[in-house]
C-alpha cells in the first residue's frame, strides 16, 4: 500500500480529537460548567492550562469536552448523509430514466439550501434550536454530496463488463447493486465521508456560534467562540483555543479524506 | 465432422437456438453537425442451430458486439425480432428471460473488466448459480465449494484459485475464470465476445484449446465474435462477416475462406498476420 | 548518422536490471545486455510480465520514481542511467521517440490533433534553435509554417483527409487513425531510434496490417532504428529483421529473424514460434502451447 503524508498527518490530527473525546468521557481537570468568579480570565498556567474564560470556566476542560459535540455532529451528519444519499445515488444510477432525473433534481434542490438555512428553518419549526435540530440539518445538507458521489461512482461501475456479465448470468438489479456496485464504490464513499465529516464540524461550530445548536451549558467549540467575543481584543486567549481545536479537527478530516483518496484510488484502477 | 450451417434443410428437423430476423440497432450520435442516426446493426438475419459453431467476424464498429449483446438481451434492439428456442424474446422484461439466461452464457473480451475486482474467484464463478432467475428454471447445480472446484478443474485451474482475487491472476488465468463462470449453469450456448483478443499469442493458444475442448466435450453451441478471421477459422464451422452493421457474407467457414465473395472478407483474410521471414 | 563513429553503437544496454517496489523484490528485468546500431530494427518479444515494457521504459527514462534501475544504458556512448530529467527530455521526442500501446491515453483529449502535433514540432524546433543557434528563424516564423508541417506529418503516415484530421479531437478518430497520428509524431523530428511498445495490440487485424505497413514505410523514409516490442512474433516479423526473445526478465535468445524462426535454439522460443502459427494447425485441432516445448523455470504454466 502506498504511503501518503496526508493520510498520516490527517489520521494523527483526527486521532488527537478522538483521544480528547475519550479522555473527556472519563476525566476532566475541572467541571466545565463550574463557575468560579474569583478565577475569571486567568492566563494559561497552572492549574488552568489554557486559562479561564469570562465566567471563570476552565478552558482546557471545555475544549476537551467540546470534542464530544464536534464528533457527534460529524458522526450523525455523515450517517444521515450516507444512509440517505448512497442508496439514492446508486438507485439514481441504476434506474436511469425519469427516476434518476427526479433524484438528481431533488438533490440539486437540497443543495441550494445551506446547512445554516436548513437549521434555522428546522429550529423555527421545532420552536427553538437544539443539538438535535442542528445535526439533522447538517446531515440533510450533506445528503446531496453523497448522492452525487455515489451516483457518479455507480455509473462508472455499471459501465464495467462484470455488471454485464452479472446480468447475463441472470443476476437481478438489486443484487447487482448490493454485491457489485456497493463494494466497488465503498472507497469513494469513505473518502466523501471524511470530507463531509470535516464540513459537518465546521457547520456545527457555526451553528453553535449563532446559538442554534448546543445550549450554553453544553461545552461546544463554536459556542466558546461566541462567548469569547467580548474579550476578543483584551483576552484573545479565549478564542484561540477553541478556534485551534476547530482548525485541527477540520484539517484532520480533510487531510484524512485526501489521504484515503490517494491510497484507495489505485486499487480502484488495476493492480498489476 | 458434420458440416452444420445456416441452411434451410436444418430448420425443419431441429428447433434452432436462435432465429434472428431483420435485427437492427441504431442510436443518435450528437456530433458537431446536429444529430445523426448511426446504425450499429442494420437488418441482420441469421439462424443458429444446436451444435453450430458460428463465428461472427468484422472490424471494430462493424456491429458484431452489438449484435451478440442484443441476442443476450443485454441491449434492446430498435428493430427486428429475436426468437430463442421458439420463444420471441424481443423486448421481454428481465423476469421473463429465464430460459435465455439459463441456457446462454457469455465470455467477454477483457477479463480485467469482466471480473469484479472486489470479489474472490469462488464467488465470481458461483454468481450464475445464485441467480433467482436461473434457479427458477430448475436443473441448476448447487453453489458449493465442490462445484466451484469442479468448474475450476474444467478450465484447467487449481482449486486454490477460488480464494484469490482477480488481480492476483495472470491474463490467461482470468479468462479461464470468466469461462468457468459462463460454464457454471451448464448452458447449451456459449457466446464469446473477442474472448482471446486481449491475450498474448502464446496464452491465446491455451484458451482456444480450452474453448474447443469444452465446446466439444459439453456439446455446446458456440457464437464466437472476433476481428481475427484466422482464429474463427480454427474454431468455427460457419461464419458471418459483418461490416458497418450489415452482414455482408455468411456460410460454411471453408467456403467463405476458400472462396470469399465479398471484398471485405478478402480484406480480413489478407490482414491475418503471418510470420514473414525476410529474404536475406 | 554520419557524425557517429562506426565503433560506437547507437544504443548499448549492459547489465541492465529493473526492480519495482522495495529493494530485494524480484527484478522485472535481470541483467540484460544488447546493442542496437543505426538503422537496425530489433524485435523484442515476450509474454506479458516478461519485462519487455520495463526495458523500454528504462531506456526512455520513463520509469516512475522509486523503481530501481541498475546497469548501463549508453546512447551514442553517453550514459543515460541516472541522467537528469531535463537532459533526458532533450533526447525524448527528438532523437529517441516512443509509440505506446494505447493511442487514446497518449493524446490529450482536450486538444485538436493538429495542435498537439504542432506543439511537439514547435517545442523541439524552438529548443533546437536556442540550443544550436544555427536556425536563422525565430519561433514566430516556425509558427507560421506549423500548419503546413502538421498536415505534411499527417500525410506522411498515410492518413487520408489530413485537414479534417488535424481539426479533430482524439475521440473523433478511430483507434488506427490515432495510432497513425502518434507514429507521425514519433517520426516527424527524424529520430535516430523509435521504440514501439505493442503499438498494434489494441487494434483490429485489418487496422494492424495498415499501421504496420505505414510504420515500416515511415521508418525506412527516416532511416531510424527501431526497437519493436510485442508478444506476437508474426507482428514483429512484419517490421523487424532481428529479434530478441525475453523470458522472465532475461533475454534467452537473439539473432536474425530467419535464424530465430528457422532454428530456434531455446525451447521457449520453439514454443513461441509454434503458438504463433495458428494457420499451420488444421482447424479444430489442438494448438501447440509453450508448455509442449518448455516446462519453464517455475513449472511454466501461465494457466
Amino acid at each position: 500500500m502506498k504511503r501518503s503524508a496526508s493520510l498520516i498527518i490527517g489520521a494523527a490530527l483526527v486521532g488527537v480529537v478522538v483521544l480528547a473525546c475519550l479522555v473527556s468521557l472519563v476525566w476532566l481537570p475541572f467541571d466545565p460548567n463550574h463557575v468560579v468568579p474569583s478565577a475569571r480570565l486567568a492566563s494559561p498556567g497552572w492549574p488552568h492550562l489554557m486559562g479561564t474564560d469570562g465566567l471563570g470556566l476552565d478552558i482546557f476542560s471545555r475544549v476537551l469536552a467540546g470534542s464530544r459535540i464536534c464528533l457527534l455532529a460529524g458522526i450523525i451528519a455523515v450517517a444521515i448523509g450516507a444512509i440517505i444519499g448512497v442508496p439514492l445515488g446508486v438507485a439514481g444510477a441504476a434506474t436511469g430514466g425519469v427516476w434518476g432525473q427526479v433524484i438528481m433534481r431533488a438533490a440539486d434542490l437540497v443543495y441550494a439550501f445551506p446547512a445554516l438555512l436548513l437549521a434555522i428553518l428546522l429550529a423555527a419549526a421545532r420552536g427553538g434550536g437544539s443539538v438535535a435540530t442542528a445535526m439533522v440539518a447538517i446531515g440533510i445538507a450533506s445528503v446531496p454530496a453523497f448522492i452525487r458521489i455515489a451516483r457518479g461512482a455507480s455509473l462508472q461501475v455499471l459501465s464495467q463488463d462484470y455488471v454485464l456479465a452479472a446480468r447475463a448470468a441472470g443476476t437481478t438489479r438489486a443484487r447487482i447493486a448490493w454485491s457489485h456496485v456497493l463494494p466497488n464504490i465503498a472507497p469513494v464513499v469513505l473518502v466523501q465521508s471524511s470530507v463531509s465529516f470535516g464540513l459537518a464540524i465546521l457547520a456545527e461550530a457555526a451553528l453553535s456560534y449563532l446559538g442554534l445548536s448546543a445550549p450554553a451549558t453544553t461545552p461546544a467549540w463554536g459556542r466558546m467562540l461566541y462567548d469569547a467575543q467580548p474579550y476578543l481584543f483584551s483576552d484573545p486567549n479565549l478564542a484561540t483555543w477553541p478556534g485551534l481545536a476547530i482548525a485541527v479537527a477540520v484539517l484532520g478530516f480533510n487531510l484524512l479524506g485526501d489521504g484515503l483518496r490517494d491510497v484507495l484510488d489505485p486499487t480502484l484502477r488495476e493492480v498489476r | 465432422m458434420a458440416e452444420r450451417h445456416t441452411g434451410p434443410s436444418d430448420r425443419g428437423s431441429v428447433v434452432p437456438e436462435f432465429e434472428v430476423t431483420g435485427l437492427s440497432r441504431s442510436f443518435e450520435r450528437r456530433g458537431g453537425r446536429g444529430r445523426e442516426p448511426v446504425h450499429a446493426v442494420d437488418d441482420v438475419t441469421l439462424t443458429v442451430v444446436p451444435g453450430q459453431r458460428l463465428g461472427i467476424v468484422g472490424g471494430s464498429g462493424s456491429g458484431k458486439s452489438t449484435l451478440v449483446r442484443m441476442l443476450l438481451a443485454l441491449l434492446p434492439p430498435t428493430g427486428g425480432r429475436i426468437v430463442f428456442r421458439g420463444l420471441d424474446i424481443t423486448g421481454l422484461p428481465e423476469r421473463d428471460l429465464g430460459t435465455l439466461r439459463r441456457h446462454v452464457q457469455m465470455v467477454f473480451q477483457d477479463p480485467r473488466s469482466s471480473l469484479d475486482p472486489r470479489m474472490r474467484v469462488g464467488r465470481i464463478i458461483g454468481e450464475p448459480l445464485r441467480s433467482p432467475i436461473l434457479k427458477a428454471q430448475g436443473g441448476l447445480p448447487p453453489d458449493s465449494p465442490e462445484q466451484t472446484a469442479a468448474l475450476l478443474a474444467k478450465v484447467g485451474l487449481e482449486p486454490g484459485i477460488a480464494a484469490r482475487y482477480p488481480h492476483e491472476l495472470s491474463g490467461g488465468q482470468r479468462q479461464r475464470v470468466a469461462i468457468a463462470r459462463a460454464l457454471a449453469p451448464a448452458p447449451s450456448v456459449l457466446v464469446a465476445d473477442e474472448a482471446v483478443s486481449s491475450l498474448d499469442v502464446s496464452v491465446r493458444a491455451q484458451v482456444l484449446n480450452l474453448l474447443l475442448e469444452r465446446v466439444r466435450d459439453d456439446g455446446l453451441t458456440l457464437l464466437f465474435v472476433s476481428h481475427d478471421i484466422a482464429v474463427v477459422r480454427h474454431l468455427c464451422d460457419s461464419v458471418l462477416v459483418m461490416q458497418g452493421g450489415r452482414a455482408v457474407e455468411a456460410g460454411p467457414i471453408d467456403a467463405v475462406c476458400g472462396n470469399p465473395q465479398h471484398p471485405y472478407t478478402r480484406v480480413l483474410l489478407d490482414a491475418v498476420p503471418t510470420i514473414h521471414v525476410p529474404v536475406q | 548518422m554520419s557524425d557517429v563513429p562506426e565503433a560506437v553503437p547507437l544504443l548499448a544496454v549492459d547489465g541492465l536490471s529493473v526492480t519495482f517496489g522495495r529493494a530485494g523484490a524480484s527484478p522485472a528485468v535481470r541483467d540484460i545486455a544488447f546493442t542496437l546500431s543505426s538503422g537496425e530494427r530489433w524485435g523484442l518479444i515476450g509474454e506479458s510480465g516478461s519485462g519487455k515494457s520495463a526495458t523500454a521504459l528504462a531506456i526512455m527514462g520513463l520509469l516512475p520514481e522509486g523503481v530501481h534501475v541498475h546497469g548501463s544504458v549508453r546512447w551514442r556512448g553517453g550514459e543515460l542511467v541516472g541522467l537528469g530529467d531535463a537532459a533526458y527530455s532533450r533526447l525524448r521526442g527528438d532523437a529517441m521517440t516512443m509509440v505506446f500501446q494505447e493511442p487514446m491515453t497518449a493524446l490529450d483529449p482536450t486538444m485538436t490533433v493538429g495542435r498537439q502535433v504542432a506543439e511537439v514540432l514547435r517545442l523541439h524546433y524552438v529548443r533546437r534553435a536556442a540550443d544550436a543557434q544555427r536556425y536563422g528563424v525565430g519561433p514566430e516564423r516556425i509558427r507560421g509554417h506549423a500548419r503546413e508541417r502538421v498536415l505534411g506529418v499527417l500525410a506522411e503516415v498515410g492518413l487520408p483527409d489530413v485537414e479534417r484530421i488535424a481539426d479533430s479531437f482524439p475521440h473523433q478518430l478511430s483507434g488506427g487513425q490515432r495510432q497513425l497520428v502518434l507514429i507521425g509524431m514519433a517520426l516527424m523530428n527524424s529520430p535516430l531510434l523509435v521504440i514501439c511498445d505493442e503499438p498494434t495490440t489494441a487494434l483490429d487485424v485489418t487496422v494492424q496490417a495498415t499501421v504496420l505497413r505505414l510504420l515500416d514505410a515511415g521508418l525506412s523514409a527516416v532511416g531510424a532504428a527501431c526497437l519493436f516490442i510485442s508478444h506476437d512474433l508474426a507482428v514483429v516479423s512484419q517490421v523487424c529483421s532481428q529479434v530478441m526473445v525475453m523470458y522472465q526478465g532475461r533475454i534467452v535468445e537473439r539473432g536474425s529473424l530467419a535464424q530465430v524462426l528457422g532454428a530456434p535454439a531455446h525451447p521457449y522460443t520453439r514454443g513461441l514460434v509454434a503458438t504463433a502459427a495458428i494457420d499451420a494447425v488444421p482447424p479444430g485441432e489442438r494448438l501447440p502451447v509453450i508448455g509442449d516445448f518448455w516446462a519453464g523455470e517455475d513449472g511454466g504454466r501461465d494457466g
